[in-house]
Protein backbone atom coordinates (compact mmCIF):
# COMPACT_ATOMS: atom_id res chain seq x y z
CA UNK A 1 0.00 0.00 0.00
CA UNK A 2 1.47 3.50 -0.81
CA UNK A 3 2.51 5.59 2.14
CA UNK A 4 0.12 8.74 1.70
CA UNK A 5 3.63 11.37 2.53
CA UNK A 6 4.90 9.82 -0.62
CA UNK A 7 2.42 11.04 -2.80
CA UNK A 8 3.20 13.19 -5.25
CA UNK A 9 0.42 15.51 -7.26
CA UNK A 10 0.37 14.64 -11.01
CA UNK A 11 1.79 17.20 -13.23
CA UNK A 12 -0.16 20.19 -14.08
CA UNK A 13 -2.16 19.59 -11.25
CA UNK A 14 -3.27 22.75 -8.81
CA UNK A 15 -5.78 23.19 -5.76
CA UNK A 16 -8.83 23.62 -6.82
CA UNK A 17 -10.18 27.04 -4.47
CA UNK A 18 -13.58 27.45 -5.47
CA UNK A 19 -14.60 30.47 -3.45
CA UNK A 20 -16.76 30.42 -0.23
CA UNK A 21 -17.65 26.47 -1.00
CA UNK A 22 -17.59 24.72 2.65
CA UNK A 23 -18.00 21.21 1.47
CA UNK A 24 -15.77 21.04 -1.62
CA UNK A 25 -13.29 22.13 1.32
CA UNK A 26 -14.23 19.71 3.70
CA UNK A 27 -14.61 16.98 1.66
CA UNK A 28 -10.87 17.51 -0.02
CA UNK A 29 -8.27 17.92 -1.25
CA UNK A 30 -9.47 18.33 -4.52
CA UNK A 31 -7.01 19.68 -7.28
CA UNK A 32 -7.85 21.06 -11.19
CA UNK A 33 -6.13 21.70 -14.27
CA UNK A 34 -7.16 22.89 -17.54
CA UNK A 35 -5.88 21.53 -20.82
CA UNK A 36 -7.07 21.49 -24.65
CA UNK A 37 -9.85 23.78 -23.48
CA UNK A 38 -11.49 21.23 -20.97
CA UNK A 39 -11.56 21.53 -17.13
CA UNK A 40 -10.50 18.64 -14.74
CA UNK A 41 -10.96 18.19 -11.34
CA UNK A 42 -9.32 15.24 -9.45
CA UNK A 43 -8.78 14.12 -6.26
CA UNK A 44 -6.60 11.53 -4.20
CA UNK A 45 -9.25 8.60 -2.42
CA UNK A 46 -8.03 8.41 1.42
CA UNK A 47 -9.24 7.55 4.44
CA UNK A 48 -12.13 10.44 5.22
CA UNK A 49 -13.67 9.50 1.84
CA UNK A 50 -14.42 5.72 2.29
CA UNK A 51 -17.72 3.74 2.51
CA UNK A 52 -18.69 0.38 4.67
CA UNK A 53 -16.37 -1.58 2.45
CA UNK A 54 -13.41 0.35 2.47
CA UNK A 55 -14.51 1.49 -1.10
CA UNK A 56 -14.90 5.23 -2.06
CA UNK A 57 -18.01 6.37 -0.76
CA UNK A 58 -20.96 7.17 -4.03
CA UNK A 59 -21.37 10.85 -1.95
CA UNK A 60 -18.24 11.67 -2.40
CA UNK A 61 -17.97 10.76 -6.18
CA UNK A 62 -21.28 12.19 -6.27
CA UNK A 63 -19.96 15.55 -4.81
CA UNK A 64 -17.03 15.72 -7.25
CA UNK A 65 -18.70 14.96 -9.98
CA UNK A 66 -21.47 17.85 -9.19
CA UNK A 67 -18.85 20.32 -9.45
CA UNK A 68 -17.17 18.62 -12.30
CA UNK A 69 -20.20 19.43 -13.98
CA UNK A 70 -20.22 23.04 -12.85
CA UNK A 71 -16.39 23.64 -13.16
CA UNK A 72 -16.35 21.57 -16.51
CA UNK A 73 -19.32 23.22 -18.25
CA UNK A 74 -17.98 26.62 -17.42
CA UNK A 75 -14.74 26.17 -18.92
CA UNK A 76 -15.77 23.93 -21.80
CA UNK A 77 -18.36 26.75 -22.88
CA UNK A 78 -16.51 29.85 -21.37
CA UNK A 79 -19.59 30.75 -18.47
CA UNK A 80 -18.15 31.77 -15.44
CA UNK A 81 -20.87 31.77 -13.18
CA UNK A 82 -22.03 29.15 -10.36
CA UNK A 83 -24.43 26.96 -12.42
CA UNK A 84 -26.71 25.30 -9.74
CA UNK A 85 -27.76 21.76 -10.18
CA UNK A 86 -31.02 20.56 -11.21
CA UNK A 87 -30.75 17.64 -12.08
CA UNK A 88 -27.94 15.13 -11.40
CA UNK A 89 -27.76 11.38 -13.11
CA UNK A 90 -25.07 8.86 -11.23
CA UNK A 91 -24.51 5.78 -12.62
CA UNK A 92 -21.72 3.96 -10.75
CA UNK A 93 -20.09 1.30 -13.00
CA UNK A 94 -17.00 0.58 -10.86
CA UNK A 95 -15.89 1.41 -7.48
CA UNK A 96 -13.16 3.69 -6.69
CA UNK A 97 -10.08 2.14 -4.29
CA UNK A 98 -8.18 4.04 -1.33
CA UNK A 99 -5.52 5.92 -3.07
CA UNK A 100 -6.92 5.72 -7.11
CA UNK A 101 -6.08 9.34 -8.05
CA UNK A 102 -9.45 10.01 -9.74
CA UNK A 103 -9.90 12.50 -12.49
CA UNK A 104 -12.94 14.20 -13.77
CA UNK A 105 -13.89 14.63 -17.49
CA UNK A 106 -17.19 17.03 -19.04
CA UNK A 107 -18.62 17.12 -22.50
CA UNK A 108 -21.06 20.22 -22.52
CA UNK A 109 -23.68 18.53 -24.81
CA UNK A 110 -25.92 21.57 -24.86
CA UNK A 111 -26.45 25.54 -23.68
CA UNK A 112 -29.82 27.27 -23.90
CA UNK A 113 -31.09 30.17 -22.35
CA UNK A 114 -31.79 29.01 -19.14
CA UNK A 115 -30.08 25.77 -18.65
CA UNK A 116 -26.70 23.44 -19.55
CA UNK A 117 -26.94 20.04 -20.42
CA UNK A 118 -23.63 18.11 -19.70
CA UNK A 119 -22.27 14.23 -19.73
CA UNK A 120 -19.31 13.67 -17.16
CA UNK A 121 -17.20 11.13 -15.97
CA UNK A 122 -14.84 10.14 -13.64
CA UNK A 123 -11.80 8.04 -14.01
CA UNK A 124 -8.98 6.04 -12.72
CA UNK A 125 -6.70 5.90 -15.86
CA UNK A 126 -8.79 4.47 -18.84
CA UNK A 127 -11.52 2.87 -16.85
CA UNK A 128 -14.32 4.72 -15.94
CA UNK A 129 -15.74 4.76 -12.63
CA UNK A 130 -18.87 6.98 -12.41
CA UNK A 131 -20.95 7.74 -15.18
CA UNK A 132 -23.15 10.92 -14.97
CA UNK A 133 -25.79 13.57 -17.05
CA UNK A 134 -26.44 16.82 -15.19
CA UNK A 135 -28.70 19.74 -16.43
CA UNK A 136 -27.71 23.13 -14.51
CA UNK A 137 -29.17 26.08 -14.50
CA UNK A 138 -27.86 28.96 -16.63
CA UNK A 139 -28.53 31.99 -14.31
CA UNK A 140 -28.32 35.43 -16.00
CA UNK A 141 -24.94 37.01 -16.57
CA UNK A 142 -26.17 39.94 -14.30
CA UNK A 143 -27.86 37.88 -11.58
CA UNK A 144 -25.09 38.93 -8.58
CA UNK A 145 -26.19 36.19 -6.53
CA UNK A 146 -24.40 33.55 -8.89
CA UNK A 147 -21.48 35.40 -10.27
CA UNK A 148 -18.24 34.21 -8.71
CA UNK A 149 -14.71 33.95 -10.01
CA UNK A 150 -13.01 30.33 -10.76
CA UNK A 151 -9.31 30.05 -10.63
CA UNK A 152 -8.95 29.79 -14.02
CA UNK A 153 -10.10 33.47 -14.34
CA UNK A 154 -7.49 34.32 -11.85
CA UNK A 155 -8.36 36.94 -8.80
CA UNK B 1 -21.99 19.06 18.57
CA UNK B 2 -25.40 20.18 18.10
CA UNK B 3 -27.67 21.06 21.39
CA UNK B 4 -31.05 18.96 22.21
CA UNK B 5 -32.74 21.97 20.95
CA UNK B 6 -31.29 21.50 16.94
CA UNK B 7 -32.23 18.21 16.91
CA UNK B 8 -35.51 18.00 16.38
CA UNK B 9 -37.64 15.46 19.14
CA UNK B 10 -37.43 11.81 18.32
CA UNK B 11 -34.39 11.58 17.06
CA UNK B 12 -31.46 9.93 18.14
CA UNK B 13 -27.60 9.75 16.54
CA UNK B 14 -26.28 6.88 14.23
CA UNK B 15 -23.80 5.24 14.30
CA UNK B 16 -22.42 4.10 10.45
CA UNK B 17 -19.31 3.06 9.81
CA UNK B 18 -18.90 4.77 7.16
CA UNK B 19 -15.56 7.80 7.74
CA UNK B 20 -17.13 9.58 4.44
CA UNK B 21 -20.63 9.65 6.26
CA UNK B 22 -18.80 10.59 9.42
CA UNK B 23 -17.26 13.13 8.28
CA UNK B 24 -20.11 15.16 6.56
CA UNK B 25 -22.95 14.07 9.59
CA UNK B 26 -23.84 13.94 12.29
CA UNK B 27 -26.53 12.50 10.73
CA UNK B 28 -29.38 11.63 13.29
CA UNK B 29 -32.22 8.65 12.61
CA UNK B 30 -35.82 8.02 13.94
CA UNK B 31 -38.46 4.75 13.09
CA UNK B 32 -41.38 5.81 11.76
CA UNK B 33 -43.74 3.28 11.08
CA UNK B 34 -41.15 1.04 10.99
CA UNK B 35 -39.27 2.83 8.14
CA UNK B 36 -35.83 4.80 8.31
CA UNK B 37 -35.98 8.56 8.34
CA UNK B 38 -32.86 10.05 8.37
CA UNK B 39 -32.16 13.69 9.51
CA UNK B 40 -28.95 16.50 9.40
CA UNK B 41 -28.49 19.77 10.11
CA UNK B 42 -26.82 21.53 7.41
CA UNK B 43 -23.79 23.41 8.65
CA UNK B 44 -21.12 25.65 7.26
CA UNK B 45 -19.23 22.95 6.29
CA UNK B 46 -22.36 21.29 4.06
CA UNK B 47 -22.54 24.62 2.17
CA UNK B 48 -21.65 25.94 -1.34
CA UNK B 49 -21.19 29.63 -2.61
CA UNK B 50 -24.74 30.30 -2.51
CA UNK B 51 -24.78 29.39 1.47
CA UNK B 52 -27.24 26.43 0.65
CA UNK B 53 -26.97 22.63 1.43
CA UNK B 54 -24.38 21.65 -1.13
CA UNK B 55 -25.64 18.92 -4.63
CA UNK B 56 -23.00 16.44 -2.98
CA UNK B 57 -24.29 16.72 0.76
CA UNK B 58 -27.75 16.47 -0.73
CA UNK B 59 -26.97 13.40 -3.31
CA UNK B 60 -25.09 11.79 0.13
CA UNK B 61 -27.97 11.81 2.19
CA UNK B 62 -30.09 10.42 -0.48
CA UNK B 63 -27.62 7.71 -1.14
CA UNK B 64 -27.71 7.05 2.61
CA UNK B 65 -31.13 7.05 3.18
CA UNK B 66 -31.76 4.96 -0.14
CA UNK B 67 -29.20 2.77 0.97
CA UNK B 68 -29.84 1.96 4.60
CA UNK B 69 -33.53 1.95 4.18
CA UNK B 70 -32.62 -0.90 2.27
CA UNK B 71 -30.86 -2.40 5.12
CA UNK B 72 -33.05 -1.40 7.55
CA UNK B 73 -36.79 -1.79 5.99
CA UNK B 74 -35.93 -4.89 4.14
CA UNK B 75 -33.86 -6.44 7.30
CA UNK B 76 -30.39 -7.02 5.25
CA UNK B 77 -27.28 -6.91 6.64
CA UNK B 78 -24.76 -6.70 4.07
CA UNK B 79 -23.35 -3.67 2.36
CA UNK B 80 -25.59 -2.55 -0.50
CA UNK B 81 -23.98 -1.27 -3.31
CA UNK B 82 -25.44 1.69 -5.63
CA UNK B 83 -25.95 1.42 -8.70
CA UNK B 84 -27.69 4.70 -10.51
CA UNK B 85 -28.74 7.15 -8.13
CA UNK B 86 -30.73 10.18 -10.17
CA UNK B 87 -31.52 13.09 -7.78
CA UNK B 88 -33.62 16.61 -9.07
CA UNK B 89 -32.95 19.11 -7.17
CA UNK B 90 -36.36 20.81 -6.77
CA UNK B 91 -35.85 23.56 -4.02
CA UNK B 92 -32.61 24.85 -1.90
CA UNK B 93 -31.93 24.13 1.90
CA UNK B 94 -30.58 27.17 3.93
CA UNK B 95 -27.78 27.03 5.89
CA UNK B 96 -29.31 26.03 9.39
CA UNK B 97 -32.15 24.24 8.25
CA UNK B 98 -32.89 20.31 8.77
CA UNK B 99 -33.36 18.06 6.25
CA UNK B 100 -35.31 14.71 6.83
CA UNK B 101 -35.11 11.49 4.30
CA UNK B 102 -37.57 8.87 3.44
CA UNK B 103 -37.32 6.18 0.96
CA UNK B 104 -39.93 4.34 -0.79
CA UNK B 105 -38.75 0.54 -1.58
CA UNK B 106 -40.57 -0.23 -4.74
CA UNK B 107 -39.36 -3.39 -5.55
CA UNK B 108 -36.99 -5.93 -4.14
CA UNK B 109 -36.02 -8.44 -6.43
CA UNK B 110 -33.64 -11.21 -5.98
CA UNK B 111 -30.62 -9.04 -6.39
CA UNK B 112 -31.52 -5.54 -7.24
CA UNK B 113 -33.34 -3.29 -5.43
CA UNK B 114 -35.82 -0.21 -6.81
CA UNK B 115 -36.48 2.77 -4.52
CA UNK B 116 -37.89 6.41 -4.27
CA UNK B 117 -36.40 8.77 -2.25
CA UNK B 118 -37.76 12.09 -1.07
CA UNK B 119 -35.92 14.69 1.31
CA UNK B 120 -38.05 17.73 2.90
CA UNK B 121 -37.30 20.32 5.45
CA UNK B 122 -39.04 20.38 8.80
CA UNK B 123 -41.85 22.14 7.69
CA UNK B 124 -42.48 19.45 4.48
CA UNK B 125 -40.84 21.63 1.47
CA UNK B 126 -39.80 19.55 -0.69
CA UNK B 127 -35.99 19.57 -1.70
CA UNK B 128 -34.61 16.83 -3.21
CA UNK B 129 -35.82 13.67 -5.22
CA UNK B 130 -34.16 10.55 -6.01
CA UNK B 131 -34.90 7.64 -7.53
CA UNK B 132 -32.58 4.81 -6.61
CA UNK B 133 -31.16 0.94 -8.27
CA UNK B 134 -29.10 -0.91 -6.26
CA UNK B 135 -27.51 -4.13 -5.98
CA UNK B 136 -27.78 -6.98 -3.00
CA UNK B 137 -24.80 -8.95 -2.95
CA UNK B 138 -24.24 -12.39 -2.56
CA UNK B 139 -23.79 -13.52 0.92
CA UNK B 140 -19.99 -13.35 1.77
CA UNK B 141 -19.24 -11.49 -1.05
CA UNK B 142 -19.21 -7.51 1.09
CA UNK B 143 -18.95 -7.05 4.47
CA UNK B 144 -21.49 -7.22 7.15
CA UNK B 145 -23.61 -4.22 8.32
CA UNK B 146 -25.33 -5.31 11.83
CA UNK B 147 -28.43 -3.42 11.98
CA UNK B 148 -28.38 -3.00 16.33
CA UNK B 149 -25.20 -1.53 15.93
CA UNK B 150 -25.91 1.32 14.07
CA UNK B 151 -29.44 1.78 14.92
CA UNK B 152 -29.76 1.69 18.47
Amino acid sequence: MSNDADFQVPEGFAPFLAEGTGMLTHVGPIYFKIADGKGHLAFRVMDHHLNPAGDCHGGMLATVVDVQCGFGSNVGANLDRFLPTISLTCDYLEPGKKGDWIVGHTEVVKVTRRMVFCEARLMVDDRVLLRANGIMKLPSPDDKRYQFRTPHTGD
Amino acid sequence: MASDTDVPEGFRPADLPSPFVVENGPLYWKDEGGNLVFGLRIEKRHTNAADTAHGGLIMTLIDMQMNMAINYQCQIERFIPTVSANVDFISAAPLGSWMEGRTEILRQGKRTVFTDCRITLQDGTLVARGAGVFTIPREGQVGELILDDMFY
